[in-house]
């Protein structure tokens, strides 16, 4: 079943006087529980192809399909809707809220809708474990290593439980080590719970994760491949 | 999801405590003046209405209609007879009011060969006076006239203007009852000083006896004061109306407090434009502070509104969560405002703040003296809350709105 489907999809910006193509025609389909990595160069487009794929923009050209659902003719409100219920990100800087703990990073995310808030926090805090961060659910950003936060961001992307998790450059502002058991629990978590995730990366270390490579090139995919799990 | 966005934004507040509370204590000062200043406006307001009352018109009187037309020139001419100065007497017991004759005499005060000051010396009977007004509760030197005295009682203002003490001699040059120039010397008996700067500047006072003989009012008298028991003047003015015709004084009319102190009242009502201004005043200080400390909270959290929309929350949530967050400092800030407020309210209702130097030959319209107290008025104090957090509220809509019109794309890129 196909979660994502790109249908000549291309996209530009127009900075000034002049317009850089960032996308060009792309053609992509990810289906339910694939664990893909969008790779290639700075400037390739691959944060442009996950923010059109996580609705936070819309192609110039060609259609998104998430679920089923066209993007193309949505209002701000109902892509805002769709964002909330069905894709979770995960930025290169976490973006968590300083003010709230790690607990209410997690469980905020639940109150943008009707919540049953005793299920939501017993909820938040198994997602919390689930990530490995039982003891620490009461600490602040601040208070909490890159990589821990980068786990607080994973439990927020999937506290409403997507079809879909968007991952921009996960590990980047991670050191090696960190990374690397990050992209582990992201598969893990792909496997166990067939979460469906689609990360960019140039990191040779966590392009090993993928089941699927995805290569652009100046805005065009230049190979698709897919690798045993 | 409102409650959890009036969560965040507390939350939010804490983020730059020093800013916060930089910004609360500039609404907190500019709510605290319009409590102390709107407190003392009121004061002042309502102390010259009882003024008016106490020290210049009584709550009505009565007197011939030719009077009435011409009364702001004084005339002398147009009297009430003594029969009917007495039946206005009886009416006045019959009503349970108090009444004292009066007549007021335009004249020239001069003191060792000095230019004259214009003043209106009034004719009257101060043992009947003085339950009518407070004159005599405000004598400062020397004594209260008595009814056969032959002295003058004079105000502090004119002492200090003629320079004249007790004991010295004052020329009154005025034209009598069949408008006659007289001059008369009079030994300055005592001094009085009220709170009413009006009436310290305009009257001086002798006795109806001395006037009768050296003015020829001759038991006359050109209007009669009436002082009612409560300040409700409206039944016992409509009672004295009822026994005017019963006793056949048709010929004469009444004037309330408030048609004598029509002027003040006029320039009361302008007055309280002034208190809008003061609210504008406030608006501005509210306005300032919130847009700038919030315009800065936008700025900052640029990445953090972008991921938050990323996230699936609806711009006006967006911007409901500034609002709160604006709400929550105008808030900070009124309860701040309302502490000093009452403080400086409190001293000022106790104790009074004295502006004589300031004030001293100055005339700003209000019946009342060089110290100023406040009033209490629980009603503007919960307003100026209400107020300021709705105009926090209000003001923060322009970089709340700031917040959600980047795209979300460039917001999650900003470092």
């Amino acid at each position: 079943m196909a979660i994502v489907e790109c249908k000549n999809v291309s996209k530009e910006y127009k900075p000034g006087k002049v317009v850089v193509p960032a996308l060009k025609g792309i053609n992509l389909t990810i289906e339910k529980g694939e664990f893909t990595a969008i790779v290639g160069p700075s400037g390739s487009g691959k944060t442009t192809l996950l923010n059109l794929i996580g609705c936070l923009d819309t192609p110039t050209e060609g259609e998104i399909i998430l679920n089923g659902i066209s993007i193309k003719e949505q209002k701000k409100n109902q892509l805002a809707d769709i964002r909330r219920d069905n894709i979770g990100f995960v930025f290169q800087t976490f973006n968590l809220i300083p003010v709230l703990t790690a607990f209410e990073n997690v469980e905020f995310v639940l109150t943008l809708k009707e919540y049953d808030k005793k299920n939501g926090r017993e909820l938040t805090l198994k997602l919390l474990e689930r990530v490995g961060l039982k003891g620490m659910e009461n600490r602040k950003p601040s208070e909490l290593s890159g990589g821990q936060q980068q786990r607080v961001a994973i439990a927020r992307a999937l506290i409403k439980s997507p079809s879909l998790v968007l991952a921009d450059e996960p590990t980047a502002n991670l050191d090696s080590k960190t990374g690397e058991s990050i992209m582990k629990l992201m598969r893990d978590l792909n496997e166990k719970d067939e979460v469906t995730f689609i990360f960019s990366t140039h990191d040779e270390m966590v392009m090993k994760f993928a089941n699927r490579i995805v290569k652009l090139h100046d805005g065009k995919i230049v190979d698709d491949s897919r690798r045993k799990k | 999801m409102i409650k959890n966005l009036i969560i965040l934004s507390l939350k939010n507040l804490r983020r730059h405590t020093k800013r916060t509370v930089i910004t609360s204590i500039a609404i907190g000062f500019g709510i605290a003046m319009l409590i102390w200043v709107d407190g003392m406006l009121k004061w002042a307001d309502n102390e010259s209405k009882r003024n008016l009352v106490r020290y210049e018109n009584g709550n009505f009187l009565v007197c011939t209609k030719e009077f009435k037309e011409d009364r702001k020139n004084f005339p002398v001419d147009t009297v009430i007879s003594r029969e009917d100065v007495k039946k206005l007497l009886k009416i006045a017991k019959e009503t349970s009011c108090f009444a004292a004759p009066r007549t007021g005499f335009r004249s020239m005060v001069s003191f060792n060969r000095s230019f004259g000051i214009p003043y209106i010396v009034y004719a009257i009977t101060p043992s009947v006076d003085s339950k009518v007004f407070k004159i005599k509760d405000s004598v400062i030197e020397g004594e209260y006239l008595k009814d056969d005295s032959d002295g003058i009682l004079i105000s502090s203002y004119c002492k200090r203007e003629l320079g004249v003490g007790l004991g010295d001699y004052l020329t009154i040059e005025t034209r009598t009852r069949y408008n006659t120039y007289q001059a008369l010397n009079l030994k300055v008996v005592g001094i009085y000083e009220t709170p009413d700067p009006v009436v310290d500047r305009n009257q001086l006072f002798v006795t109806s006896k001395l006037a009768d003989t050296d003015l020829q009012t001759e038991g006359t008298a050109t209007m009669v004061i009436f002082k009612t028991p409560t300040e409700k003047n409206t039944p016992y003015l409509n009672k004295v109306r009822e026994l005017l015709k019963k006793y056949k004084l048709s010929h004469l009319t009444t004037i309330t407090w408030q048609e004598m102190g029509a002027d003040y009242l006029t320039l009361s009502k302008t007055k309280k434009g002034g208190s809008n201004i003061i609210i504008l005043f406030i608006f501005v200080i509210v306005a300032v502070g919130i847009v700038n400390t919030m315009l800065m909270a936008v700025f900052e959290r640029i990445k953090e509104i972008g991921m938050l929309r990323a996230l699936g929350m609806r711009d006006k949530y967006i911007v409901w969560s500034f609002i709160f967050e604006s709400a929550g400092i105008g808030f900070l800030g009124s309860i701040i405002g309302l502490i000093i407020g009452i403080g400086i309210s409190a001293y000022s209702v106790y104790v009074g703040l004295d502006f004589s130097s300031a004030m001293k030959d100055m005339d700003i319209g209000y019946r009342v003296g060089t110290v100023w107290y406040n009033e209490w008025n629980p009603e503007m104090m919960i307003t100026a809350v209400i107020f300021g957090v709705l105009i926090s509220m209000l003001v923060s809509i322009i970089p709340a709105r700031k917040a959600v019109k980047m795209k979300i794309t460039d917001a999650l890129r900003v470092e």
